[in-house]
């Protein structure tokens, strides 16, 4: 093709637009953006103040209709960020108080070594915001706290406890919060929303992320200290040109897509070794799910070098689960059926949500690659996909 | 009136043109190009304070720009169409010239339509913008080689999906 004829035509049909003053509408939008920031501070400072007066349950702002998980600690009467255990709320946990679980076909009563998983919606919307929501297989779904679209599509992150949330919003604030959305803190600015997710250490007190330089482009990695006062951020000495970072459980390996496949790294940045079996012209990746707790074997969607190489934001599907030291595929139990994501629990068993009919079902596997038990998902998660599996 | 939003007013109302022609290849509509530019230009105004000195708030526009339009969901999975309605082309010329030219924007514009958006971006960025690979990756957030193999992917797939205008393309830039 000859690229200055294309050049010339596509000069040509930008010329095809009038220009408009934007000037007032983007105020307009400005402000707009500024006062929901604001109002995001001030409910989370009222949740403090209310927490500290022993009303945070009967004012808490920015919540859904639903109650509380009961698994979700309240925040603490402190207006310190430190949380702290409080009672559980004795209101019902369920999307639907008083139901029995729906889904609960589990195979065996095992089911209770799922973690909890966390779901976002698997497609746009159209709504500015949507809820989390969490399921532990054998009880009902939890909606949780509200997060931009781009926080679902891009960078939303849940800390190994399930507790606390972190994501990045359209203003590239970088925020955390519980996961029922109290105790919400602006931890940093100008950090970017696409490249690299709100990444959680396995202990949950720190953060990797990556800064958005003045020039709108990609800069330093950092891994940011949640608990600190000054919120201390140890920088990363080197600037890989890799995005969607995981962080094994055991706290040793980073994993980053990296040109068309996988590199690990140490949790400074140190690199350590790629991921064999990628190629410009064999299999790629754009995309990595999930990192097994000792960095051995990653989930992650794999696919010909003559398919979409994907968009900036993240694609949580899974096609594999690879060895990462010698790139073989490592076979799943997966009763003839498709995998469709595969996240690594800290106890060495995964969940593989498999289609199943109209829906989905979720596997729980041991550390030998066995079926241990199987539940079907409720109908309410057909339309949403794994974010997290914790606990 | 604010220095500072004195200042703003000046680089909206000088830098607007520049980033609606990039908007508009990119979404294909007058509406959504000023939807885009208005909301970069927004959050370029939030972050004024920081940017109005360093020179480079024509950089962070774009990118936000670029980030809003191109990551703003996985569109791949969301059926898209660029809208139909063509604006009155522009310009006079002769009528056999100007019938050709529409013509050649409808092409191209259809077929840009059948393009990702990052596809799109890709190209909007390399051949509209003359971004070089490192600069479209940094505008985009991704590396040198998913821009090589996206800019590759895009153009084949623009030959596949409008190949008389590849045909043109390359019977005229053969006669060069």
């Amino acid at each position: 093709m000859n690229d200055q004829r294309l050049r010339l035509d596509l000069t040509a049909l930008a010329d095809e637009v009038t220009s408009v003053d934007l000037r007032d509408r983007t105020l307009r939008t400005s402000r707009r953006l500024g006062i929901q920031r604001a109002v995001a501070t001030s409910a989370a400072a009222l949740v403090l103040i209310a927490a500290a007066t022993g009303t945070a349950l009967a004012i808490r702002p920015n919540q859904s209709p639903n109650p509380l998980p009961a698994d979700t600690p309240s925040v603490t009467a402190s207006p310190s960020p430190t949380r702290s255990p409080s009672p559980t709320p004795s209101t019902s946990t369920s999307e639907v108080p008083g139901a029995p679980p729906s889904g609960g076909s589990s195979a065996d009563t095992s089911a209770g070594q799922f973690g909890k998983l966390f779901y976002g919606p698997a497609e746009v919307t159209g709504a500015e915001t949507s809820n989390l929501r969490s399921w532990r297989p054998g009880s009902n779904p939890v909606r949780l706290l509200a997060l931009p679209e781009i926080a679902f599509k891009g960078n939303v992150g849940v800390s190994s406890d399930g507790q606390r949330v972190a994501w990045v919003d359209n203003s590239n604030d970088l925020f955390v919060s519980d996961a029922d959305g109290s105790d919400k803190h602006l931890l940093r600015s100008d950090v970017d929303p696409y490249c690299i997710t709100a990444v959680w250490s396995p202990d949950g007190r720190q953060l990797l992320f990556r800064e958005l330089k003045a020039t709108g482009g990609s800069g330093r990695f950092g891994v940011l200290d949640t608990r600190s006062a000054e919120k201390t951020v140890r920088w990363w000495s080197s600037e890989p040109a890799a995005c969607h970072a995981l962080w094994s459980a055991d706290g040793q390996t980073i994993a980053m897509n990296t040109d068309t496949g996988v590199t690990l790294y140490g949790t400074d940045g140190t690199k350590r070794r790629v991921l064999p079996g990628f190629s410009p012209d064999g299999w790629r990746t754009n995309d990595v799910v999930s990192l097994s707790p000792d960095g051995s074997r990653i989930a992650l969607l794999r696919h010909k070098a003559v398919g979409d190489a994907g968009d900036v934001a993240r694609d949580l599907r899974v096609n594999v689960v690879l060895d990462t030291r010698s790139g073989k595929q490592v076979t799943l139990p997966l009763g003839g059926r498709t995998v469709r994501q595969v996240y690594f629990q800290s106890d060495g068993s995964t969940v593989v949500r498999v289609q199943a009919g109209s829906g989905y079902a979720v596997l729980l596997v041991d550390e030998d690659g066995k079926k241990v038990s199987e539940t079907a998902e409720p109908a309410s998660l057909k339309d949403m996909q794994i974010l997290a599996a914790v606990g | 009136m604010d220095p500072l939003l004195s200042e703003f007013d000046s680089f909206v109302r000088t830098r607007t043109p520049a980033l609606l022609r990039s908007a508009y290849l990119l979404t294909g509509d007058q509406h959504l190009a000023e939807d885009l530019v208005q909301s970069a230009l927004a959050r370029t105004h939030r972050s004024w304070n920081r940017l109005h000195h360093s020179g480079n708030a024509e950089a962070y526009t774009r990118k936000t720009m670029y980030h809003l339009q191109v990551s703003w969901w996985r569109r791949r999975r969301v059926p898209e169409s660029m809208p139909g309605d063509l604006p009155e082309p522009r310009g006079g010329g002769s009528a056999p010239d100007h019938a050709h030219q529409t013509s050649l924007r409808l092409t191209l514009r259809a077929a840009l339509a059948k393009l990702s958006p990052k596809q799109r971006a890709v190209l909007v960025l390399r051949f509209f913008e003359d971004r070089t690979e490192a600069e479209a990756a940094d505008l985009l957030g991704v590396t040198v080689g998913t821009v090589k193999s996206q800019t590759a992917k895009s153009l084949a797939r623009l030959r596949a999906v409008a190949p008389e205008l590849a045909e043109l393309y390359v019977l005229e830039g053969s006669t060069r």
